[in-house]
């Protein structure tokens, strides 16, 4: 019993880790059609900044809000610099993002090296609940993590903004012809997305080693997510998420982490057997 | 405010479809542009709007050359279209179409109440359930109840039943009265030759014929125009 | 194809005249970097012209890596066999992959996706299965190339390394001067064109992965051998990008792009990590994102374009009639038979639609249309915007199929069937827009539609460029002046000519029923007048039955037999121009003054 209790909360933890990262992914694929590539990059300066907030003396909780300042600047002037100028062609955004992602690690790695940093974990120790001990920093991951996500899609379904979102998702044309900014709309999406993939940086910072190829680590999962739970609804993620880390928990109890991945990879295979794609015309 | 078309090009990839268009819309009138299916007036509109680039010529509104801005600049510029296909976001609500036209919750009332009661009081309804005339008439009042100075109505009266007809004519004449213009684009002469001020007739992509309002013999030679 | 293979003997001579001469450090360079140009090739075939961005490429390359290192190490004197086998376990690999993946038409961002996850997973698989793939420091000390218990020395080896890597590059690079290599442009370029011309662009996509992971999985045991060592790394995020920079700089589809790129970022890692390794990451990383927006067509077509020669040259077929003119349309001779005589109850009707319905989501696109054409005539089609003639001819020639109702072409049941199988049962499409392959001369475009009912990818590998084309197709080229650009690539047409050069396609194939969709868009009156007198004329002396979508009365009048009118998803009327111009129900939809 307790065993299981215990699986259940590492899946909640895996869940919520998962939907925080992909939810980037899919906000920036939902409304723009990029797939970005960097996103994991994203994550791991989003961990280096709670690094260098801890060298400053700062509060590990500073972090988050710092580390999403930070990723809307960079994703902002990204998105100005070079995803504006290749927009609406999603094979070039990936090659585009796949040679991003190596500048950024490369970038990172010149100014902090290659060394193993690591931030202290802000609430050691564990915590006794449903007759289980759970580390008290992965409760409070997974409640980050939840109001995160669900304040962002909330934010996206609700507010004005949101109503310009899913106006330019629904008909972009139409919505250009409504007088709707669609400039600004991408621009503050991509900023977004980068926020959130920050504040996962920072989230998980405490928890693992923080090193310039950490991002790659992230990528796998995100992207599965993102096609498990389809790509053209952002509550697809939460659905995605909870369906990957299900399988993946499943799995990791008889066999282990790859072969989650794996089962996890196949299912991907197997949704996209299910979908139909009509034939694409004359490509422009 | 004055629109003018000069020698518009344009088309879909590399299909030309209007050869050189030139035509003006002033304040306070009505011009109806009438022409057969694949005449070119839905390509006409959407590049007045900016979803299609002009390949040539030039799109003016009083002295600004509004050629190369983008679409959502045009509208803050006073241009907006009812489109005749695809004219609302048919996943979200009615009130939510009327916040992306601009119009402040608190107005919904007044523009939904334009077409009679069918409309009154259906906000939370998603756009995509109104039925086809419905949402004509949607766009159409969404449009109407705008601030913009120069209308473009992409056959506003497709599937409208005729009691309907009539009150979007009469929207379109109190727009008049108001010293704006309107682009009429109209299959159907009955409208057209009610309220119209000019006539102008597109084919294969060129202006065919113009005309006046009380023309002798206007009537019949436009629909000599569009008969098989 | 000759060319190819003396460039590649030249190569293979020059790489060994460089070994003897520099020797030991530089020759083993020249020959890994050649097994790398020889995966960037791979990923070239696959994307470059096949247009499936493979970033798991990686995966034939390195799985058949593994196995020839795991067989190797236990049994030296198989590793000359080994590198065969290895070719066929990269085959099998991206074979499963293909069928697993490609069969449901997922658009290039979804592939790149998976097989990139595919592949970092499989690091991850290598370095945790320690037992087989040795773990994290991968499996060391493979013994050098060897057969019949003797072994290469280490200098020996690399000019054999180099030598078959070259060999392997040269035997795609003449592959693709074959009729296959036009083919495959094609369905990169085009897939829903191909498909109506009877291509089944699926099973040649799948063929062709596995072709790639061949040359990948020769690769990867050409490389274990070289390096005498393979980890997990060999499905790495880094050679992975690597692999794509390569090619993408070199320029796609050109196959000497890739060898290029392959050469001579390699060379100059090896020249200038040494001063400054991390600087020199961070400028790949930028030149990766430069070429993607400033050159996305890489250095080789912009060197060309540069120095104003036009795309190297492809071979060009050689179009000639086909024996006699009317027996090549042998469908058109049965169809004559019921075109001159009464029609019997034996013949069967050109085609049959019967109470066709259609809708997307709840929209009514089609509400029970029936139509059929007993005998060779020439159809219109008319009606409003949405009244569903372009979904009618959609479900005609398979490119959509309908929720219920049924459809024969020829007496043939078709209900269901895919656009190749009407294709091949001689349905003919030309789209609203034309839908040419662009890069692509205009008469390799028609030598393409003329294969296309009876082609398989081997067939097309030895098929002769000369072909036999249809009387009616020819026709059409001469008329309209295009056999004077034959040579000419079909983007630079004109809009005017494109709308000709596909109705040649279309009827350059086993044509027994055209199905033009708004032929005459964007030409003036003049033209279209003249387009009708010379469809008009084809389909009188081949007698082709022919159905055209059509707005243009003057055109209509000039060209109809018959004439249907479509209004809002279902049949209003039928009959001579004349009739359905004098229908009050038509001329109420048309005019709209008395509705």
């Amino acid at each position: 019993m307790d065993a299981l209790t215990l699986e259940l909360l590492n899946g909640l933890s895996l869940f919520a880790t998962l939907a925080i990262v992909a939810l980037g992914l899919g906000i920036v694929f939902g409304l723009m059609g990029i797939i970005n590539l960097a996103h994991g990059e994203f994550v791991m300066i989003g961990a280096y900044v709670a690094y260098v907030a801890h060298a400053g003396g700062l509060s590990h909780w500073l972090s988050l809000p710092l580390a999403a300042v930070v990723l809307f600047v960079l994703g902002a002037c990204i998105e100005v610099g070079l995803i504006r100028r290749i927009h609406r062609r999603p094979e070039v955004t990936i090659l585009a993002t796949f040679g991003l992602s190596i500048c950024l690690r490369q970038a990172v790695e010149l100014i902090f090296t290659k060394d193993f940093r690591g931030v202290p974990n802000p609430v050691p120790g564990a915590t006794r609940a449903f007759g289980v001990l759970f580390p008290t920093y992965r409760y409070v991951l997974i409640g980050i993590a939840v109001v995160v996500v669900v304040v962002t899609l909330l934010a996206f379904t609700r507010s004005r903004f949101g109503l310009t979102v899913r106006a330019i998702v629904a008909d972009r044309d139409l919505a250009d012809a409504s007088g709707v900014r669609t400039g600004i709309a991408n621009f503050c999406a991509f900023g977004i997305g980068a926020a959130t993939a920050g504040i996962a940086g920072a989230l998980v910072a405490p928890l693992g080693a923080i090193e310039p190829q950490a991002g790659l680590a992230y990528l796998p999962g995100a992207f599965l997510v993102v096609i498990v739970g389809g790509f053209h609804r952002l509550w697809g993620v939460i659905a995605g998420a909870l369906v990957v880390a299900a399988v993946q928990t499943g799995v990791i109890h008889f066999y282990d982490a790859v072969w989650a991945q794996i089962a996890a990879l196949v299912l991907a295979v197997l949704m996209l057997q299910l979908r139909r794609v009509p034939v694409e015309g004359a490509t422009t | 405010m004055r629109f003018e078309a000069r020698g518009l090009h344009s088309g879909y990839g590399s299909v030309p479809v209007l050869h050189g268009v030139s035509f003006c819309v002033s304040e306070g009138e009505i011009v109806a542009l009438v022409g057969r299916n694949g005449a070119g007036k839905t390509t006409l509109v959407r590049t007045v709007v900016g979803l299609l680039r002009a390949t040539d010529g030039q799109l003016r509104l009083d002295d600004a050359d509004i050629t190369r801005m983008p679409p959502s600049r045009r509208v803050r510029a006073g241009l907006r279209a009812a489109f005749q296909e695809r004219s609302l976001f048919s996943q979200l609500s009615v009130g939510d179409n009327l916040r992306l036209s601009g119009h402040p919750v608190a107005e919904h009332g007044r523009v939904l109440a334009m077409f009679g009661e069918s409309l009154a009081g259906r906000e939370a309804q998603r756009a995509g359930t109104l039925s086809g005339g419905e949402q004509k008439m949607l766009a159409a009042a969404s449009a109407l109840a705008s601030t913009a100075s120069i209308l473009l109505m992409d056959e506003p009266t497709e599937g409208l039943q005729p009691s309907n007809i009539e009150l979007l004519g009469d929207a379109l004449a109190a727009a008049r009265q108001e010293g704006r213009g309107v682009l009429l684009v109209e299959q159907h002469l009955a409208l057209a030759l009610r309220l119209a001020d000019r006539f102008i007739v597109l084919e294969k992509g060129e202006i065919v014929d113009a005309g006046a309002a009380g023309e002798a013999g206007l009537a019949d030679r436009l629909a000599g125009r569009l008969a098989l | 194809m000759r060319r190819a293979l003396a460039a590649g003997a030249a190569c293979a001579l020059a790489a060994t005249v460089f070994s003897g001469a520099f020797g030991g450090y530089r020759s083993g360079q020249l020959s890994l970097f050649l097994v790398f140009a020889a995966l960037a090739v791979s990923l070239d075939f696959v994307w470059g012209y096949t247009g499936i961005l493979s970033l798991g490429q990686l995966l034939p390359f390195g799985i058949a890596a593994y196995t020839s290192a795991k067989i190797v190490s236990a049994a030296p004197s198989l590793g000359v066999p080994m590198l065969v086998a290895a070719a066929a376990v990269g085959a099998g690999v991206a074979a499963a992959l293909g069928v697993a993946m490609l069969r449901r038409r997922p658009s290039a961002v979804v592939v790149g996706l998976l097989t990139l996850v595919l592949s970092l997973t499989l690091e991850q698989l290598a370095e945790q299965w320690r037992d087989v793939t040795g773990g994290f420091n991968g499996l060391t000390g493979v013994p050098r190339l060897g057969a019949f218990g003797a072994q290469l020395s280490d200098a020996a080896q690399d000019v054999v390394v180099s030598v078959l890597a070259i060999a392997a590059i040269t035997a795609v690079g003449a592959l693709v001067t074959r009729p296959i290599g036009a083919v495959l442009i094609g369905i990169r370029s085009n897939e829903r064109r191909m498909e109506a011309l009877g291509y089944k662009t699926v099973q040649i996509k799948i063929w062709a992965f596995t072709v790639g992971g061949a040359l990948a999985g020769f690769a990867g045991a050409l490389y274990v051998h070289r390096t005498s060592f393979v980890s997990p790394q060999i499905f790495g995020f880094s050679l992975a990008t690597s692999m794509v920079l390569w090619t993408l700089v070199g320029g796609r589809g050109t196959i000497v792009g890739p060898v290029i790129g392959a050469m001579s970022i390699n060379f100059a890692s090896a020249t200038l990590a040494d001063v400054w390794l991390q600087y020199w990451t961070l400028a790949t990383g930028l030149i990766f994102v430069a070429v993607v927006v400033v050159m996305p067509h890489g250095l080789v077509p912009s060197a060309q374009r540069l120095a104003g020669r036009p795309a190297r040259r492809r071979q060009q077929p050689t179009l000639r009639p086909a024996a006699t003119g009317v027996d090549a349309l042998s469908g058109a001779n049965a169809v004559d038979m019921v075109g001159d005589r009464a029609p019997s109850a034996a013949a069967p009707a050109i085609f049959e639609a019967h109470d066709v319905h259609k809708s997307f989501g709840f929209f009514r696109l089609l509400g029970g249309v029936t139509l059929t054409m007993e005998s060779a005539e020439l159809r219109c089609l008319i009606g409003p915007n949405g009244a569903g003639k372009s979904t009618l001819l959609d479900i005609l020639s398979g490119q959509q199929g309908c929720q219920s109702g049924r459809v024969l072409v020829l007496g043939t049941e078709h209900t269901g069937r895919h656009a190749w199988e009407f294709a091949r049962h001689g349905v003919s499409r030309k789209f609203q827009s034309p839908q040419l392959i662009d890069d692509l001369s205009v008469a390799t475009n028609v030598a393409i539609a003329a294969w296309g009912t009876r082609s398989s990818p081997w067939r097309l590998i030895r098929r002769p460029w000369d072909t036999s084309v249809p009387q009616p197709a020819l026709e059409i080229l001469e008329r309209t002046q295009l056999d004077r650009r034959l040579d000419m690539r079909a983007g630079d047409l004109s809009h005017g000519d494109k709308q000709w050069l596909e109705i040649a396609m279309a009827v350059a194939g086993d044509c027994r029923l055209l199905l033009l969709d708004e032929p005459t868009a964007g030409m003036t009156v003049a033209e279209s007048l003249e387009a009708a007198a010379l469809l008009r004329e084809i389909h009188r002396s081949h007698r082709l039955p022919i159905v055209i979508v059509e707005h243009d009365m003057a055109f209509i009048r000039a060209v109809a037999d018959r004439v249907t009118v479509l209004a809002r998803g279902e049949v209003l009327a039928d009959g001579t121009v004349a009739e359905v111009e004098n229908d009050p129900d038509v001329q109420a939809i048309y005019a709209g003054v008395d509705s």
